[in-house]
């Protein structure tokens, strides 16, 4: 009945948004690869970029730097946002409410909650008086301009993206599972590990790439809220500085590329972990 | 369902997480605009001395804030416009034909929703800069819509998905023409999605910010560009002024965002990238 060839209609809608991304998006990083691989304007291939970057010091602190950056993060993240889902999996009270204040910071952008965060983390500012007044600390250091403004920021923002996501999950699962779990006997713990959790397997790989893709490539809030030259000197920063301070294009692309290419490895680890230690939880059990 | 409200482990996750994350965020924006009201706000006080209009008008003076707003509204209408006439037949095709090569393209047009921006948009910058679009009006749209358009098609879809295939047989049947289909009845029955992928991008685009930071020029700075270039210009800026600017900046997008939640809730396309594997 279908008809699966290209028809006039097909092209003429289509291809406008195929061809801008192919242009726009494709092509660079096309564009950069080629880039990686030479050195100034001439066209001989070469691996010097990227033995320069992996014998440069500077750039595997870096490298360091984005991981102790955004794995606690990412992990957190997903720690946190499982048991979250699973409890408002059949609705809460005032959902709207709660939706609208964790859709806020995303919707604000990093770069006015990290603005924010200057005055509200600094050292007089009210988080710290507040800590100070409970007796939680006795002398009031700011969590800004080091490496906890960074991850506290990065958390701000990837916490509501991986709480849809796995809510979407939960509230795919169908409820007659639950039920007949818990009417064969199992006890609640039993039915979460058992039948939940395995069922909202994909779920979690699919928020973790996710925000795993965007606390590695954090750039602003490491600017704003760190110390972007030395402790949280982080990739997509040094990409951005190799380029428009030294204006090295070449090895600024070969840093891009490799943001990718380590990005694609640790997902990869995370998907080989998952077939190893899940097999066979593998449907997504809509009912 | 449940008959007794104990509360859970889940349930107390719940609610610590929640509340200390709703009041963080609560402080931060309440801090922003104390401050940028406040003359004065001494060491360790838990309030500045005195309010006043002061880091207003000094930011006023130190800002083209005319300038800066109309390019703010320039940027996001061209983008915004330009996305929807390239997104809209784009999302009528993946929803209701079939093709060769079709998960290829649902593929492209889902990348750059999960792709940081930052990670394509230095290499774009780069490109943009090659061919001398960068810092000019056309290069910061160009970059903004990338994310935009697929971002548009993935709300659009389901609103058309929805529309039953025997409405367009009728429609052609009764002697519409294809243009009359989708003036006359496509349209119309998918406007609210159409209004909510507009609506939820426009708020997208004033605060995405990496994007237009690395192809925008001193003439073609936004609004967040600008908040972001006071925080870490060489030089000292005050931080009262710098408050004022985020006011300004936050007042606009949250009324967008007041008006956006209306149509659609933002969350819809991640929910759907997650059920989509």
């Amino acid at each position: 009945m279908k008809n699966r060839g290209w028809s006039l209609e097909t092209a003429a809608m289509v291809l406008p948004a195929v061809l801008f991304l192919i242009v726009v998006f494709i092509y660079p990083f096309i564009y950069a690869l080629k880039m990686s691989f030479t050195i100034g304007d001439e066209g001989t291939v070469t691996f010097a970029n990227y033995i320069r970057f992996f014998q440069d010091s500077v750039e595997m602190k870096t490298v360091w730097n984005t991981l102790v950056i955004s794995v606690p993060v990412t992990i957190l993240t997903i720690v946190l946002a499982v048991p979250i889902a699973y409890y408002m999996r059949n609705g809460i009270r005032h959902e709207k409410l709660v939706t609208f204040f964790l859709m806020i910071p995303m919707t604000l952008g990093v770069v006015l909650i990290a603005e924010g965060m200057i005055t509200y983390f600094g050292r007089n500012g009210w988080l710290m008086l507040i800590l100070e007044r409970l007796g939680f600390i006795h002398e009031r250091t700011g969590l800004i301009h080091n490496y906890w403004g960074v991850v506290i920021s990065l958390f701000i923002q990837s916490f509501p993206m991986g709480l849809t996501i796995l809510i979407g999950y939960t509230r795919g699962i169908h409820p007659s599972l639950e039920r007949a779990s818990r009417m064969l006997g199992a006890t609640k713990s039993q039915t979460f590990w058992k039948v939940i959790f395995p069922l909202m397997m994909p779920g979690i790989l699919i928020a973790f790439c996710l925000n795993f893709t965007s606390a590695f490539s954090v750039f602003t809030s490491a600017i704003m809220l760190g110390q972007a030259t030395s402790t949280t000197r982080v990739m997509a920063y040094s990409a951005y500085i190799t380029a428009y301070e030294y204006f090295d294009y070449n090895f600024s692309s070969t840093i891009c590329i490799m943001m990718v290419i380590i990005q694609f490895i640790l997902i990869g680890i995370v998907f080989a972990l998952r077939n190893k230690l899940y097999k066979g939880a593998s449907s997504v059990g809509k009912g | 369902m449940s008959n007794q409200k104990k509360l859970s482990f889940s349930g107390i996750i719940f609610y610590v997480v929640n509340v200390i994350y709703m009041l963080n965020v609560f402080g931060i924006l309440l801090s922003v605009l104390v401050n940028a009201f406040g003359i004065q706000w001494p060491n360790g006080a838990w309030l500045p001395d005195e309010f006043g209009l002061k880091w207003w008008e000094y930011c006023a003076s130190h800002h083209d804030l005319k300038q800066l707003l109309f390019m703010t509204m320039l940027v996001t209408v061209i983008t915004v416009i330009l996305s929807v006439l390239l997104a809209y037949p784009a999302a009528f095709i993946m929803a209701k034909r079939d093709f060769v090569g079709k998960r290829l393209i649902n593929g492209l047009f889902l990348l750059p929703v999960i792709i940081p921006p930052i990670c394509y948009g230095l290499p774009l910058a780069t490109v943009l800069y090659k061919v001398n679009l960068a810092t000019t009006l056309a290069g910061v749209v160009i970059a903004n819509m990338v994310p935009t358009v697929s971002y548009m098609i993935l709300v659009i879809l389901p609103f058309i998905e929805q529309v039953g295939d025997n409405v367009e047989s009728a429609s052609r049947m009764l002697g519409a023409s294809r243009l009359q289909y989708f003036t006359r009845i496509l349209i119309p029955l998918t406007f609210p999605g159409l209004m909510s992928a507009i609506m939820l991008s426009i708020v997208r685009v004033i605060s995405m910010f990496e994007l237009t930071f690395l192809v925008s020029g001193a003439k073609t700075q936004t609004l967040v560009v600008a908040l972001f270039a006071d925080v870490n210009a060489p030089g000292y800026r005050p931080i009262q002024m710098i408050d004022a600017l985020a006011v300004i900046f936050f007042i606009v997008t949250v009324i967008l965002f007041m008006i956006s939640m209306k149509f659609g809730s933002p969350t819809s396309v991640y929910s759907q990238i997650g059920n989509e594997k």
